[in-house]
């Protein structure tokens, strides 16, 4: 069967920008159709502790936080700093 | 509390139990993770009976849930479910009539992080859902997944489609009979069901009437002045350092007016 190359994504939620801050979230999306995403309630593992080791194993940061903090002293909102990583990887055609 | 002379009946007996308040240090957890679980100590049978009962319903009643099924009365008039709600929600709290019945079916996927409503959020204790299980729930069965100390977050829903899984989530893979209060604003969301078996989670509201005068828990100041440190150390789930120190200044608001304060 014929392969081709596809973009897995991979989206880190960590608890700075640095890229060396603790991942706190993870979210895995293959490029395979009818696959789902979704929250796991059974005990998982977490392969990558900061997104400077994602980048070890070979992903690609495709899009770093916005860095533009709202400067609000009081609120807090959406959690985590998100960083959205691609590694194309071949599958089935 | 109650609302009808006809629920109150079918309550009686859990009415005329003292109530069990929470503790100074029950309450800070709870300021600060935004839940707490507890059971109520029914048969085992009770509860199958409950499950049975929603099972023969032929629709969903919404919020006709407690017409269609009085035991329910039962449970949030039970001692533990009432000591928590009252040290929560001062005395004279109120059951809203809004509460509806979640069912997860067998094969039905999870749901996105979500806070309830709309953004208008106050970080003070005026709203909390009882969300109480009648089977025993297993990791398998969609367990309800709620994210510790983002009651104080104010992030609009579509947000968090991002998200997937957080690695301090906690599961509500609990015991029939467990009653989870939460505060009204915390992330939660139904997992996937890939077991075989239905899921209930019956979701009851319960509001604040009256601002706190005095605290309406077990309150020991000696203990509280301890406990409310936690306060400013306690981690609640790994964030920022800018974000722990918002969130220090709105736990202690949360408390101040808990304790009666403006």
């Amino acid at each position: 069967m014929p392969k081709k190359k596809l973009q897995r994504l991979l989206y880190l939620h960590a608890a700075t920008p640095s890229i060396r801050s603790r991942v706190i979230g993870m979210a895995l999306h293959e490029p395979v159709r009818n696959s789902i995403t979704e929250l796991n309630p059974l005990p998982q593992e977490w392969p990558y502790a900061t997104v400077h080791d994602a980048i070890l194993d070979e992903w690609r940061v495709v899009q770093f936080p916005v860095q533009l903090a709202p400067f609000d002293d009081r609120e807090i909102d959406i959690l985590g700093y998100e960083f959205i990583l691609e590694k194309f990887e071949e599958y089935d055609a | 509390m109650l609302e009808t002379t006809h629920e109150t009946l079918i309550a009686e007996h859990e009415l005329a139990a003292t109530p069990i308040l929470l503790t100074d240090e029950e309450v800070v957890r709870f300021v600060i993770r935004g839940y707490h679980v507890v059971h109520t100590d029914f048969p085992r049978d009770f509860h199958q009976a409950i499950y049975d009962k929603i099972g023969r319903l032929e629709q969903n009643p919404g919020d006709g849930i407690l017409d269609a099924v009085p035991d329910l009365q039962r449970i949030y008039a039970h001692p533990v479910v009432r000591g928590a709600l009252i040290s929560l929600l001062g005395p004279n709290f109120r059951m809203n009539s809004h509460r509806h019945c979640h069912m997860n079916r067998p094969g039905t996927r999870s749901q996105e992080w979500h806070q309830d409503s709309t953004n208008v959020r106050h970080h003070q204790v005026r709203c909390v859902l009882g969300m109480y299980y009648p089977q025993d729930v297993t990791v398998q069965m969609g367990p309800t997944v709620v994210l510790p100390g983002t009651h104080f977050r104010n992030a609009p829903t579509d947000r968090m489609a991002s998200y997937a899984n957080f690695r301090e989530q906690v599961v509500f893979d609990v015991p029939a009979g467990t009653v989870a209060i939460t505060h009204y604003d915390i992330w939660h969301a139904a997992s996937a069901n890939t077991s075989d078996k239905m899921r209930y989670m019956l979701k009851f509201l319960f509001d604040r009437t009256e601002e706190p005068s005095a605290p309406s828990w077990n309150h020991d100041p000696v203990q509280a002045a301890e406990a409310q440190d936690r306060l400013l150390f306690e981690r609640s789930i790994v964030c920022s350092q800018s974000d722990h120190y918002k969130e220090r200044g709105l736990r202690q608001e949360m408390w101040r007016h808990l304790l009666g304060g403006s």
